[in-house]
């Protein structure tokens, strides 16, 4: 059975879906959002049926793209998406609103079942809910009461469903999606019929709830931006005090196991590659689960709460006077997570000017595949000092990474308003709920996806470039390799350097002959004005595929570097790189003219499919790249040309 | 026998980077299960 579950935004559904599915769900081929496709496994006795959640709409009638999506999969009975019955959450605390899309669903004539939630809210509000009355006004539907937060429900819904009443036809035609006046005729008569009824549905002791002190600072149109950044800075704080013990761990076991492997497997070519190319490249991915782990952890807290949304409304606030449309918020901040769900949630904009310059300027915010590249470089120039005793400098600086892509996100739009001009403007409609405590469960869900997808579809990328990059780390022209030994070994001898000096010298002159380091050295002088040695140029070319293959790639090379024998971290590794000419690599100045590149430099061969495909043309993705590299290559040169 | 096992860990590889690119930026989605919402958006 295909079951579709819908509802009104911030009606729990999200909460549902988990309750019903727990970890059987998956995210079509895109990590987690809720403009995609979600479908889960809804286990029922021994039969699993199919769950698919569909995007939160007010009503049937969409007003975006993404809203589309329900109207196109209810309304035809031919599509692969139409359902064999549909649950219909409904939030008990505002049953008027909800009742609109209920309604419209319940009239099609698909099997129906409401699932009232959040009845404790209701509750809460001096609201009492007449089921008998609700079942009265829609007699074929199933009616079932949950609370999906504290896990109650599930075995009702799944009654429900088991039991659902069959249908007669469908009551109703729905108006095309493009007949507004239709439309707007048929969801009056529908309200009217809902108010008329209201009194019956639920009956309601007290007075409406005032907003708090406590809230009204929370919104307050300057103290509200004071107090995100408290939050924002706070969370950085103990992202970086909570993650660096798990992450010395993990860097030091694979270190270890790097060089254990080397000495007991036989020695040869495969040995060399699972020392150097493969070890280095998992560890170069595992390392970073703690820091995205605990980022997220912090992040679900902020949305379970009910903050986040706070959040977008005075971010609304903020952005309307620079062009933007207010439905661009939501956009920009899921791109704090991954550029690509951001991109897709720019659907819910229907000017497409709008829309187009969101999808911009989403990727300049930090995404989560920078984490692992500020954290690294951060570990390296940055000195492990606290200001006022507790502020921790290198968490101030990753805050302040943050801050510059979102900075640079809005002014970048602002220009863009001006090249592109746009005629409509959007408006933003959002519900802000009830505060409430974190539900736990869904927490752990939304940690556990994140991890499980860096480390499972960003990690075969990162091992499989890992290992492209070993082989040609590895090898190179013969000839140019073999003269170039010779020389070294005359320099050493020259130089009456140790056996181990020489060693070292000799690796890394085969690394500068190899195909890897015949291509760096061609990229070095374009790179050089910016304070970066061949190295990371090579780094900088494989991370085009994605940002977090630096790292990996960073390893690689040094791994190569010094034939796996060093118990050296990578970090240790880097922080002692010299030129030949005996200065430091990784100065602050390099080190942050490379996380300023970071924050602009369009890299992600993933998101700029999603542009493409978003805007079906090659030329926006094409101008992306363009812009965001002009702006990552002029930042880098500024801040090195500053810091030094 | 370690030569053969690099080559094929490194094919293995290289196929997989192609792949993905292909898959990507190329490929026809009508089968692709998170992409069936976006064909019915465009």
């Amino acid at each position: 059975m295909k079951v579709a579950l819908v509802g009104n935004p911030n009606t729990g559904k999200s909460s549902i879906f988990n309750l019903l599915t727990g970890l059987r769900q998956h995210v079509g081929n895109f990590p987690g959002v809720t403009v995609d496709k979600k479908v889960g496994k809804l286990r029922i006795g021994k039969e699993d049926h199919e769950l698919t959640d569909l995007p939160g709409t007010y009503s049937i009638y969409p007003r975006s793209k993404d809203e589309e999506v329900v109207y196109d999969s209810l309304s035809d009975s031919q599509s692969e998406n139409y359902p064999d019955a549909v649950i219909v959450v409904v939030d008990a605390a505002n049953l008027e609103r909800n009742l609109l899309l209920f309604s419209q669903v319940y009239d099609l004539g698909i099997p129906t079942l409401m699932v009232l939630n959040m009845t404790d809210l209701a509750k809460k509000q001096g609201k009492t809910l007449h089921i008998d009355k609700i079942q009265e006004l829609y007699p074929e539907a199933s009616i079932v009461e949950a609370n999906a937060r504290a896990g109650f429900g599930k075995d009702r819904i799944k009654e429900g469903l088991v039991n659902l009443k069959s249908r007669s036809a469908s009551k109703i035609t729905l108006a095309a999606s493009d007949d507004l006046k239709a439309q707007e005729v048929e969801t009056e008569a529908r309200f009217k019929t809902i108010q008329k009824n209201l009194g019956d549905l639920e009956s309601k002791e007290g007075k409406a709830k005032e907003m708090s002190r406590g809230e009204k600072l929370l919104v307050h149109p300057i103290l509200g931006y004071v107090i995100f950044s408290l939050v924002l800075i706070i969370i950085f704080q103990f992202v970086y005090a909570f993650a660096t013990i798990p992450m010395d761990l993990i860097d030091g076991a694979f270190t270890t196991l790097s060089a254990w492997t080397s000495q007991v497997m036989p020695k040869g070519v495969f040995t060399d590659l699972v020392t150097q190319g493969i070890i280095p490249g998992i560890g170069g991915v595992v390392i970073f689960i703690p820091q995205i782990a605990l980022l997220f952890f912090f992040i679900a807290i902020l949305e379970e709460t009910g903050y986040l949304a706070r959040v977008v409304f005075i971010m609304d606030r903020l952005m309307r006077p620079l062009g933007l449309n207010g439905k661009s918020v939501v956009p920009l901040m899921s791109s704090v997570a991954c550029a690509i769900p951001g991109v897709m949630a720019a659907r819910t904009i229907s000017d497409w000017k709008e829309r187009l310059i969101t999808i911009l300027v989403a990727p300049l915010m930090s995404c989560s595949a920078r984490i692992p590249v500020y954290t690294l470089l951060i570990a390296i120039v940055i000195p492990d000092e606290t200001i006022f005793g507790i502020m921790n400098v290198k968490g101030l600086v990753l805050f302040g990474l943050y801050m510059m892509g979102t900075v640079f996100a809005l002014l970048v739009a602002v220009i863009l308003k001006f090249i592109i001009k746009s005629k409509e403007q959007g408006f933003l409609l959002l519900e802000l709920p009830e505060y409430k405590s974190p539900r736990w469960k869904n927490v752990g869900i939304t940690v556990w996806e994140k991890v499980r997808i860096f480390v499972w579809d960003a990690g075969k990328v990162i091992l499989a470039i890992s290992i492209i990059l070993w082989a040609l780390a590895s090898y190179g022209p013969s000839d140019r390799i073999s003269e170039s030994v010779k020389v070294a070994k005359i320099e050493a001898a020259e130089l009456n350097l140790s056996e181990e000096e020489t060693n070292q010298l000799i690796s890394s002159v085969e690394l500068e002959n190899s195909y890897i380091g015949i291509m760096g050295k061609t990229l070095e002088p374009v790179i050089e004005p910016l304070g970066y040695d061949w190295k990371i140029g090579i780094s900088l070319i494989t991370s085009f595929a994605a940002r977090e293959v630096f790292v990996g790639s960073m390893a690689t090379i040094y791994a190569v570097e010094d034939d796996g024998a060093s118990n050296k971290t990578l970090v240790e590794k880097m922080k002692g790189q010299k030129r030949r000419d005996g200065t430091t690599v990784y100065t602050l100045a390099a080190g942050s003219s490379l996380m300023v590149f970071y924050v602009f430099a369009m890299m992600c061969m993933a998101t700029l499919a999603v542009v493409k495909r978003e805007t079906k043309s090659w030329k926006w993705p094409l101008i992306q790249v363009g812009y965001m590299g002009v702006l990552a290559y002029l930042g880098a040169w500024i801040t090195f040309i500053i810091l030094s | 026998m370690q030569t053969v096992l690099v080559i094929l860990v490194l094919g293995v590889a290289l196929f997989y980077i192609g792949r993905e690119f292909y898959k990507r930026f190329f490929a026809n989605e009508a089968n692709c299960d998170g992409c069936a919402f976006n064909e019915k958006v465009e």
